[in-house]
């Protein structure tokens, strides 16, 4: 398939712009929001969504966030952050109390200080869920695991007219990006957006 | 999809919450208050003796004596007459408080100022005729009382939030509008960051930065013999256990006068060790005969051993605390300005001055090649410890082939950024670029006129590309990626010559199309315009440097 | 709750300095603190998105029923445009506070009534 097969879309029509991205619920494992509070309890206080770069970690913890009760707070640590404890310090409530319910994305940014010091700066917290690249740490929530089923049923959903066009050529993407889903939508918005000649 | 990111609390916490929050925040609030009282109580001894009435006085006599204590072993004393409500009085005292020193030199110079006979000035406390001073003290110790009150500011804060706490205003996202974040931690990251700097500062300067000016300064004082009069090993409790410090009285003279001192090194800091102490002790035993550096322009400066060791280096670790003070409060200062720049949205403030700008480059020639240095010393600096120890086991004998194998990556790196280094210098030796716009800040539909000349030997240059280039800039933070990509949406060739009586210098004017954007900045989404300059230069590094430009819209007024 | 917004003469391109003028209508079916009116620009694309509010006019405890006349001067920039990573576009919402509730109504900033093309 070459990207002339693909009209070229504004950014703000994109179907692979952040914000329609940003916006996926998500999918996998058959297990529902409530499902995933169920699942917490079982799991106690402190546990981990695992799983590699690109394959749901983020959208899951913010789906976490909307299903819990109350207001918890999300804290993410961003890859160009210099100083990853001190980003986490700096929006955590001070103390940190069994009220709240704390969620922090990209807790493999800090280094086995900053972690304990996450752990103990935590530690009454009612609820604490991190999202990490390996397991080891804590006990595991969840583990995703991205699978072209999904990256098929994403592209469904974000170009219901052109994924019968795009679907033969999903699982070279797929296999190119090594399962980062994250990347093939990278891909797949500059294809959209006629940057360089795309072809799968 | 909903999003609740915020820092939120609960109005109330429990019981047992309660208790233990007002216990521990109301220790940190207590300790934090007696020491800010301490302070405040020292600082106002120290503040007192300037309030009190100058009074003529005699010097009787002058000298070092000791204290007795071994951290800070000599005082200078002074004794001296004044006379006060008809009355005349002696006093030996100095300061108001402290004045007690570990150095015999900074004892003997300051009562060196008053020799017996000299007429002086004291200070008499009106309330107390008996209590006088001779010198005052500056209450530095008042900028101290920052210290403490970061803990009454901790305990505080932590009491009303245990008491009152706070209540969150971050809602749900239902509109766009309402994503405008307006940011947190950006301050606290500046702030953090300077405590930092200043502390490492405040360590870096007396333990390093001063004591390497005067060994660099002592290459020219004469080595002159001296004999020791004593040798002790004083030590003193510190809050992690004794420090030990080898107190070394020697005597020298120079022009058929005799002066006495007690520094061993320049870095004196950096030896509160028993082994150390012990070591020098042994050196320079009592009524030995020595040798010393002696200032030939200030006889009373001498020092005993001048040359620099390795153990000196240690000095530099106060400067990690720098670094990282400066690239906390760097990366939350620069956060802070993109938000303003954000918020100041309007651009109607934008400046309407239209003088010609001269240009200054995204990254000068010099900051590549401090830069890049910078890194190389780090790394390499790092990385030869580890050298120096396997290289050490090859010395020996007994060889650390793990070692060795490991550090052979961190090595090829270290090369290759002295490699940088050296391309970076040849680079410095280029024809520099000097551009001149006019107006400083064009407009979109607007003319513009470009003026370059080149510093240095522009006659080396084969060829010189001058364009403007208009590009935009996205950044997504997913996860735990930060990528930015750039795109180009246009490029103006303003020069692109090989003829070397075009190259020096040379004007070109341009008129930039009104249905471009301008340039825009915000968190994560720009519009840039840059000029590039591109010069060849046969078998050199060639010549590449940018120069960001604003490009405003069109006036109002032209619309 | 019903919220609707539109501009006097029903335009929704405006040129830099020029005055959108409107009004925003409310009819609510339970209290809230505030409604406000807001002008704001916003990007889409492959970017983060960013929001910057110019204007926002707020009217605090407002009937159950009721409507505000509206006039801001839009700024000099930036511009709506679109590229190939960004699109930057503008707005008015009136929100319903605290519940978030929202209407929109686009609009087009620049000199020209189509946004500027980058690519």
């Amino acid at each position: 398939m070459s990207s002339a097969a693909i009209a070229r879309h504004r950014p703000a029509d994109n179907p692979f712009a952040s914000h329609r991205v940003e916006g996926l619920a998500y999918r996998g494992r058959g297990i529902g929001p409530g499902g995933l509070l169920r699942r917490l309890e079982e799991t106690g206080p402190r546990s981990a969504i695992v799983g590699p770069k690109g394959s749901g970690k983020s959208t899951l913890l913010e789906e976490l966030a909307s299903a819990l009760p109350g207001d918890p707070i999300l804290v993410r640590i961003i890859g160009s952050c210099r100083h990853p404890w001190l980003t986490v310090r700096s929006q955590l409530p001070r103390p940190v109390t069994p009220n709240h319910l704390v969620l922090i994305d990209g807790a493999e940014q800090l280094g086995p200080i900053g972690w304990r010091l996450l752990l103990c700066a935590t530690r009454r917290a009612r609820t604490f869920v991190a999202t990490l690249h390996r397991p080891g740490r804590l006990p595991i929530l969840i583990e995703c695991t991205p699978d072209l089923e999904l990256l098929r049923v994403l592209v469904v959903e974000l170009t219901p007219a052109d994924a019968p066009t795009l679907m033969p050529d999903l699982e070279e993407l797929f296999l190119r990006h090594c399962g980062n889903i994250r990347s093939c939508f990278r891909e797949l918005y500059d294809l959209y957006a006629g940057r360089r000649s795309v072809e799968f | 999809m909903k999003i609740s990111i915020g820092t939120s609390s609960e109005s109330r916490s429990g019981c047992a919450g309660k208790g233990f929050g007002t216990i521990f925040f109301g220790l940190f609030f207590l300790m934090g208050s007696l020491f800010t009282v301490f302070m405040l109580a020292e600082t106002w001894k120290q503040i007192e003796p300037w309030l009190w009435p100058a009074t003529d006085c005699t010097i009787l006599s002058s000298g070092v004596t000791e204290t007795g204590d071994d951290e800070a072993a000599y005082r200078p004393l002074v004794r001296y007459r004044y006379e006060f409500d008809g009355q005349v009085r002696e006093s030996d005292r100095f300061l108001r408080s402290g004045g007690d020193t570990a150095s015999f030199d900074n004892a003997r110079d300051r009562a060196a100022r008053y020799q017996p006979g000299d007429a002086a000035t004291c200070r008499v406390d009106s309330n107390h005729p008996s209590l006088a001073v001779l010198e005052r003290n500056v209450p530095w110790i008042g900028l101290v009382i920052f210290f403490p009150l970061i803990f009454v500011a901790i305990g505080g804060g932590g009491l009303w939030t245990t008491w009152v706490g706070f209540s969150s205003n971050e809602k749900e996202v239902e509109s766009i509008s309402q994503k405008a974040t307006s940011g947190r931690g950006q301050k606290f990251m500046v702030g953090f960051g300077l405590l930092f700097i200043a502390i490492g500062g405040a360590v870096f300067i007396p333990m390093a930065l001063v004591p390497s000016i005067r060994s660099a300064a002592s290459t020219s004082w004469r080595e002159t013999p001296c004999t020791i009069v004593s040798s002790s090993m004083r030590s003193w409790s510190t809050d992690d256990g004794t420090s030990y410090r080898a107190d070394v009285l020697y005597e020298y003279r120079v022009d058929d006068r005799s002066w006495r001192s007690n520094r061993v090194e320049f870095f004196g800091f950096l030896s509160t060790g028993y082994a150390d102490a012990r070591e020098i002790l042994d050196r320079y035993p009592d009524r030995a005969s020595a040798t010393c550096w002696v200032n030939p322009r200030v006889p009373s400066k001498s020092v005993l051993e001048r040359q620099f060791r390795f153990k000196h280096l240690l000095g530099l670790i106060p400067l990690v605390f720098i670094l990282a003070g400066w690239g906390v409060a760097n990366y939350g200062w620069k956060q802070m300005r993109v938000r303003k720049a954000a918020e100041e949205k309007t651009m109607e403030e934008a400046s309407e001055d239209d003088s010609p700008r001269f240009l200054k480059p995204q990254v000068g020639p010099v900051g590549k090649v401090g830069g890049s240095l910078f890194f190389a010393l780090f790394w390499n600096g790092i990385v030869s410890i580890f050298v120096w120890q396997a290289w050490k086991g090859w010395e020996q004998g007994n060889p650390d082939w793990f070692l060795t194998i490991f550090l052979v990556p961190f090595v090829l790196v270290g090369l290759a950024s002295f490699g940088f280094v050296g391309h970076f210098l040849l680079a410095l030796a280029n024809p520099r670029p000097r551009l001149t716009l006019t107006p400083g800040q064009p407009r979109l539909g607007g003319e513009l006129r470009l003026e370059w000349r080149f510093a240095g030997r522009s006659s080396r240059l084969a060829s010189l590309r001058i364009f403007l280039e208009g590009r935009e800039e996205a950044t997504y933070q997913r996860g735990t990626d930060t990528i930015t990509e750039r795109e180009v949406f246009a490029t103006f060739d303003l020069a692109n010559t090989q003829n070397d009586w075009e190259i020096p210098q040379g004007a070109i004017e341009l008129t930039v199309p009104s249905d471009s954007m301008h340039s825009f900045e915000a968190d994560a989404n720009k519009i840039i315009w840059e000029i590039k300059v591109e010069g060849e230069i046969a078998r050199w590094p060639d010549i590449g440097q940018n120069f960001p430009i604003t490009i405003r819209p069109i006036h109002i007024e032209n619309l | 709750m019903m919220l609707t917004l539109h501009t006097t003469d029903g335009g929704s391109w405006f040129k830099p300095g020029e005055l959108v003028e409107g009004r925003a209508s409310w009819h609510l079916d339970q209290e809230v603190d505030a409604v406000e009116v807001r002008l704001f620009w916003y990007t889409t694309g492959k970017g983060t998105q960013d929001v910057g509010i110019v204007r926002a006019l707020r009217i605090d405890s407002p009937d159950s029923s009721g409507h505000r006349d509206f006039s801001i001067r839009v700024p000099e920039g930036p511009y709506s445009f679109s590229g190939k990573l960004i699109t930057l576009a503008w707005a008015i919402e009136l929100v319903a506070l605290p519940s978030g509730e929202t209407e929109r109504l686009d609009l087009r900033i620049g000199p020209q009534p189509v946004e500027v093309d980058l690519t």
